[in-house]
């Protein structure tokens, strides 16, 4: 099976990433010199060079899911974790660690309803009894590739940040490789960030434990923005010079871009002035560090049929 | 020192010390002198918080903070008024509940009631007042009559009661949090198997404030958050919107509105719960946020959870809470503390 269809096939919810971090480790292990997990749930591969600086590259690598409140005979109470548009995403399946469901609203059908305003409807009473107050259930859907590499899915462009960090990383740190020293890179942190959905709230901790002097960012970009000028999947990954939270650094915007003609990723420069990235709380550790980022292009953010296209 | 039941006079001290989020002072004054001689370090930090370290009989792996904080709900005044009557902003409240209500205005407590509309003169008796319309009536006579009092700029807080209210209830305001400073003063009195840093914070109500200059300074692996938290349990309510029940125990969140809570601790804490028999609930709707979001992303990450009282009528000047789940979160507390390696 390719790597990419095993992201997509492997669940990873805020605060439940075992299953993804077990992947990235049979993939990464055994070219970095050290992994570590945090208490939020990320994790990173660490490798030494020889040179002085540290960059780290990361991604968030959670998707939105629901988690148990209430149970109510056969049906499961649910809060959002994360945001997701919940007329979209209505009658779709449903995955506690032990007992699937649908979600369905709770009374009748409305599509300016609210998250809350929907249930996990399962099988029966008994079955919803074995479901835990706090369980996570995760959106268990099927992801569409055109042969063209477009992807349709739920959450399919945070699946498709991953892979991209996963392909750079095994570029980067391939045996023959020497970029990252000849552009004076001492130590290179990968890391792939838990609780992105909920507001990036797991990028402080691990830009604080690396300590980095570059932050190198992929995350998704929506290409539909307002205000951001024309951009199409042609064009490839976005480098973004600037968004409501940061203005890029130039020299690590500069090393984004050799890095993505490096590892052959067609890319162009944008602007945003809608969306708000980690790279704010990234860029806070210890000495701060200078960052740029990366989008991944996405349109129909948070619906069953958010769009991405692979770029690798 | 071991107390098996909540001391209800520190609890009334506390619950009836003028706290409003950036006045905290009465408050602290109280908890130092209650933990001054227990603690091993006692200490005021530059933005008002009260940390303190206790020698437990051992020091485990991880180090423990235990976190409840200081402020409660209340009022600043942002302007007099040409009547003498004084503008306010308010902290953590809905207007709904502010009208008729008695408040007590600065440090020389001067007693004000605030402004509500006659019933006879609404045409719409439904439609609450807007904040912007409610005043703070001090019985002033004019703007400078209320000036020479000194009172711009300072601090409003609710006149409540404490009172022991039906079958084993308490009525008082600023239940959230007083009740998380009650279980850490106890406790600091008390033989602790592990060594246990406590943080009384401040500016919780304006959104941790406080919590980060103490983080910075203790450093945690491992925080307790204490606290009072939405219990909407009446009849009124569906069952699945009344987030937790009054009677029903401790709480224990896995989940809020900042925090994930961290699954194995708060597995670890149902565990105690269950094997020590003592009455554990958890939330059934995602609602309120504590210091634990701050604690949680500080530093390179802290584990972190949380005990909660049940309070009906929160964020008001009359919360009301089981004495019964205050004894629960004070044992449990007690078991998370020892139960460290």
């Amino acid at each position: 099976m390719n790597t990419l269809q095993k992201i997509l096939d492997t669940p990873s919810a805020s605060g439940r990433t075992n299953e993804m971090q077990k992947l990235l480790k049979d993939e990464l292990c055994d070219i970095c010199d050290n992994v570590a997990t945090d208490v939020l749930g990320s994790i990173s591969f660490t490798k030494k060079l020889c040179g002085g600086k540290k960059l780290l590259i990361c991604t968030g690598f959670d998707a939105p899911s629901v988690v148990a409140t209430f149970i109510d005979k056969s049906q499961i109470n649910i809060s959002p974790v994360g945001a997701y548009n919940p007329a979209s995403m209505a009658f779709s399946c449903i995955k506690f660690e032990n007992v699937q469901g649908v979600l369905v609203p709770s009374s009748n059908y409305d599509p300016s309803s609210s998250a809350t305003d929907y249930v996990v409807q399962t099988q029966s009473e008994d079955e919803a009894k074995k479901v835990v107050l706090g369980d996570i259930g995760i959106f268990d859907e099927k992801y569409q590739i055109l042969s063209d590499g477009t992807l349709f899915g739920f959450s399919s462009s945070t699946k498709m940040c991953i892979y991209s960090l996963l392909s750079v990383a095994k570029k980067l740190l391939s045996p023959s490789c020497t970029f990252l020293e000849e552009n004076g890179i001492g130590k290179i942190c990968f890391s792939f960030i838990s609780q992105q959905s909920l507001g990036n709230r797991g990028a402080s901790c691990v830009s604080r434990a690396f300590n980095p002097d570059f932050v190198i960012s992929i995350a998704p970009f929506d290409m539909t923005e307002k205000n951001v000028g024309s951009f199409d999947f042609e064009d490839g990954l976005a480098v973004k010079m600037l968004d409501r939270g940061f203005v890029a650094d130039e020299k690590t915007a500069l090393l984004a871009e050799k890095i993505l003609d490096f590892v052959g990723a067609k890319h162009k420069r944008r602007v945003s002035n809608a969306s708000h990235s980690a790279i704010d709380k990234l860029c806070l550790c210890e000495s701060g560090a200078l960052c740029a980022e990366i989008g991944v292009p996405f349109k129909f953010g948070t619906t069953r049929g958010e769009c991405t296209k692979k770029v690798f | 020192m071991f107390f098996d039941k909540i001391d209800l006079e520190l609890l009334k001290t506390l619950c009836l010390a003028d706290g409003v989020s950036g006045y905290e002072d009465e408050v602290a004054k109280i908890i130092i002198e209650y933990i001054k001689d227990s603690c091993d370090v006692v200490m005021r930090d530059s933005v008002g918080n009260v940390l303190a370290f206790k020698k437990g009989r051992k020091t485990s792996n991880e180090k423990i903070m235990l976190c409840a904080h200081m402020d409660d709900v209340g009022f600043s005044v942002k302007h007099i008024n040409e009547d003498g009557t004084l503008a306010f902003n308010q902290v953590g409240m809905m207007s709904t509940v502010l009208p008729s209500k008695t408040v007590r205005v600065g440090k020389e407590k001067i007693n004000g009631v605030i402004s509500s509309r006659p019933v006879h003169l609404c045409r719409d008796k439904t439609q609450a007042v807007p904040q912007e319309d409610l005043v703070i009536d001090i019985g002033a006579k004019s703007k400078s009559e209320a000036e020479m009092l000194g009172l711009f700029g300072t601090y409003a807080s609710f006149v409540s009661e404490f009172r022991h209210f039906g079958n084993g209830l308490i009525k008082a305001k600023a239940l959230d949090d007083r009740i998380g400073c009650a279980v850490m003063c106890m406790l600091s009195k008390e033989d602790l198997e592990n060594d246990v840093y406590f943080a009384f914070t401040v500016g919780e109500e304006l959104g941790g404030t406080g919590v980060g200059a103490a983080l910075e300074r203790i450093k945690p692996d491992i925080a307790l958050v204490l606290e009072g938290t939405t219990a909407s349990d009446l009849c009124t309510q569906d069952e699945k919107d009344k987030v937790c029940k009054v009677r029903e125990g401790a709480v224990c969140p896995f989940m809020d509105g900042g925090t994930m809570y961290d699954n194995s601790l708060y597995k670890h804490i149902l565990s105690l719960a269950q094997k020590n028999n003592i009455k554990v609930q958890t939330k059934t709707k995602i609602a309120g946020g504590t210091d634990g979001a701050r604690i949680q992303r500080s530093d390179k990450g802290v584990r972190c959870v949380a005990l909660s009282l049940a309070c009906r009528y929160i964020h008001t000047s009359s919360s009301i809470g089981s004495v019964e789940d205050m004894n629960c979160i004070l044992a449990l507390a007690r078991l998370f503390v020892n139960s460290i390696e």
